[in-house]
């Protein structure tokens, strides 16, 4: 992934970018802008945080991974965001110990190392388990949801309209390609 | 004095209430559940296709409040089968709204099986056609086996998937005619509500609103003057003295107080659990076993539909991207000349291989197996996992039929009270037992041999077919208030009006009297119009 995303999710989340509304429903689109505000509860550096996260667990010819995470933030409502903060927190401690630094200052080898040694792969995503049941629920999960949920990940494995993505009705009419 | 009080917002309530508030009567609805923020269904979604979120969960089902028992052949999922909220059931339905035959209204008279209905398809047909345009149905004319109709359907039909003409081909072949199915589903704007823009996940919860539910009408309702009170699961109702009239509903708040609201008439709209199980918790001297009982027929003939599916690998890949919801169908063996087999309706799935999100967050684990051995191999991310999804991807694909059967209405199928357990309010919580009985059971063996055909035409391999005696259920709920004309049989009469008390109404797939095999909600609907015609003729 690029390093350039980091700074197109802070500044997203800011406010300042579109977003990938125009695929959304209208009515979905009205409501989601009414009632959930920008995720103002993130602050920059758990923004990092999970940008760097992305960075391990999405695939490394992604290139549109910053807009992923903005749209996946963006409908979190305020007490999934809270959740996603304490996970980002936790994330962040554990580097802290193992390292001596921030997650988003590791190198992507001592990030996955982190991740594994921690668990997060062999554990169950819990909304309310463990530190790496946590991780893995909020932060890694999530973070697959976004990109498997979207055409930019679904199409690596051969599906243009994938469930969870408001492509249209008229896709399952079609064909497999050749 | 409040006109009518509603118990329920679903679709059959919101209806009710939107008929009579829009004539000018004062309304009140009376919901067990919340009101959902429509804001919210992007994170339900999210619950939905999460794999450690099971779909039950996404409508806040289950707990103290929706405690129950099941007892009878089946462990029945009560609280996976009905949604309690502004919106009901139908937030999490399908959205396929078929019309019943003309059959289904005279099992007794073609025959000899069950009771008929004290009205026939002409009858409810006016009905149909408003519950189409209210609720919105998108279909087409080429279904050659339903019944009469008078007007093109509302919107026009979905486009058929890929993997339908792989169906039609082969059912050509055995001679069975397909064709596209009616559903309470978007196909183009209307009623200010977004076509559907496929994201595949109509059950449980369509984020874009382009698949009907309740809440459309329950907000039409409140726009109209009526109000809305969730949270506030009715206990019971009262009567007056003499038994005749129903005085109030006695409720809890949000806050836990208890409450009484009086009204002139009164509406039950729980569906075919909770309606019963209402009627039974108000027990009275004058009514020992249940309120509009004298009959003994509450929460008795419970119905369900039970089906069996069969699935089987093809070489010809299906479709490549999911939809939430099936387009073709085959009726062609639902109506009979004779008793046997019972009717029978054929879906063909529009089955995706598999969920991609699903896969994707259990680290590309297919199975429960490989779920298991994470605890030693650990799960995959990054390029890792997208190789392991494209590997997926290549393996052979399912094709799937479901066959939804016919289930006779049974003395002994029932909803009961379980004195043995509570709800969070000390309530006794509702039993259900039932078993699909034999005719039920050799129509789906009967249908099993159909099943296997069409597979066997499509080449299929590896052919999975259910087990007639472990059949699977549509979460349709009928029977338990049934309609008809006699008071010592009966629980309401034609007019969805109870004959023991001249000012209770229940508008509810409970009211059916025999259950055919299609989808209920349509007939729901249809039958609330009817009932508000009533209650406003009476007020």
């Amino acid at each position: 992934m690029e390093l350039t995303r980091r700074r197109a999710v802070t500044t997203i989340l800011a406010g300042g970018l579109g977003t990938s509304a125009g695929v959304w429903s209208l009515s979905t689109l009205s409501e989601a802008t009414e009632e959930s505000e920008a995720p103002s509860e993130l602050t920059d550096s758990e923004l990092e945080l999970i940008e760097s996260l992305a960075e391990i667990v999405y695939p490394s010819e992604l290139s549109t991974g910053a807009v992923l995470v903005e749209s996946y933030l963006r409908y979190q409502p305020p007490d999934r965001l809270r959740e996603i903060r304490n996970a980002s927190r936790s994330l962040d401690i554990s580097a802290r110990r193992r390292y001596g630094a921030p997650f988003a200052t590791l190198t992507a080898s001592e990030s996955e190392t982190l991740l594994r040694e921690m668990g997060v792969d062999r554990a169950a995503p819990d909304r309310d388990g463990t530190v790496p049941e946590r991780v893995r629920h909020y932060l890694v999960n999530g973070l697959l949801y976004a990109l498997f949920t979207d055409p930019a990940g679904s199409r690596l494995v051969g599906i243009d309209n994938p469930r969870g993505y408001p492509g249209g009705y008229e896709s399952y009419a079609e064909p497999p390609r050749e | 004095m409040t006109d009518v009080c509603i118990v329920g917002a679903g679709v059959a309530g919101g209806l009710v209430a939107n008929e009579l508030a829009g004539r000018g009567y004062d309304v009140v609805i009376l919901e067990a559940g919340e009101r959902f923020s429509r804001a919210n269904r992007l994170p339900r979604m999210e619950d939905a296709l999460r794999p450690s979120d099971p779909g039950n969960n996404v409508w806040g089902m289950g707990g103290g409040r929706d405690a129950y028992t099941s007892s009878g052949e089946f462990d029945y999922p009560l609280n996976e089968t009905r949604v309690k909220g502004v919106g009901g059931t139908t937030l999490h339905w399908l959205g396929i709204t078929p019309r019943l035959h003309e059959k289904d209204f005279e099992m007794n008279t073609r025959y000899g099986l069950a009771d008929d209905w004290p009205i026939g398809y002409e009858t409810l047909r006016p009905y149909y056609v408003e519950a189409e345009r209210q609720l919105g149905v998108a279909g087409a004319r080429d279904n050659p086996f339903a019944p009469p109709r008078e007007t093109d359907f509302p919107m026009d039909a979905f486009p058929q998937s890929h993997s339908d003409s792989l169906f039609e081909r082969a059912c050509e072949e055995l001679d069975i005619q397909t064709h596209t199915v009616p559903q309470a589903r978007n196909s183009e704007v209307y009623d200010g509500r977004s076509p559907c823009v496929g994201y595949s996940t109509c059950i449980p919860v369509c984020p874009s609103g382009a698949k009907y539910s309740g809440d459309v009408h329950i907000r039409k309702a409140e726009a109209n003057g009526a109000r809305v009170i969730d949270q506030a699961p009715v206990q019971r109702l009262e009567h007056d003295d003499a038994g005749e009239s129903i005085t109030a509903a006695v409720y809890t708040t949000a806050t836990g107080e208890r409450s009484r609201m009086t009204a002139r008439h009164f509406v039950i709209a729980a569906g075919a659990v909770e309606t019963a199980r209402l009627l039974l918790l108000s027990e009275s001297e004058r009514y020992p076993n249940g309120l509009a009982n004298s009959s003994g027929a509450v929460g008795r003939y419970f119905m369900e539909h039970p089906g069996i599916e069969a699935s089987g690998l093809v070489d010809e890949p299906p479709n490549p991207n999911p939809i939430g919801f099936h387009t073709t169908e085959t009726h062609q063996f639902y109506d009979h000349e004779t008793a046997f087999p019972g009717s029978l309706k054929l879906e063909f799935k529009n089955a995706n291989p598999h969920s991609l999100p699903d896969m994707a967050l259990r680290g590309g684990d297919g199975s429960l197996r490989e779920d298991v051995l994470d605890v030693a191999t650990g799960d995959a991310w990054g390029d890792e996992l997208v190789g392991i999804l494209q590997e997926a991807g290549k393996e052979k694909t399912r094709l799937a039929v479901l066959a939804s059967a016919e289930q006779l209405p049974l003395w002994e199928n029932t909803v009961s009270l379980d004195h043995s357990k509570t709800d969070d309010l000390g309530n006794p919580v509702p039993d259900v037992s039932f078993s699909v009985g034999e005719r039920a059971r050799r129509t789906l063996e009967y249908a099993e041999g159909i099943l296997r055909d069409i597979m066997s035409e499509l080449g299929a391999t590896e052919v999975s077919v259910d087990s007639a005696h472990d059949p699977r259920h549509a979460s349709h709920h009928m029977g338990t208030t049934r309609m008809g004309t006699d008071p010592d049989a009966s629980v309401v009469d034609r007019r969805l009006r109870t004959h023991d008390l001249s000012n209770l109404t229940i508008a509810s797939g409970s009211v059916f009297v025999t259950a055919g095999a299609m989808n209920p909600t349509l007939t729901i609907a249809a039958l609330s119009l009817k009932a508000a015609e009533h209650i406003a003729a009476d007020l």
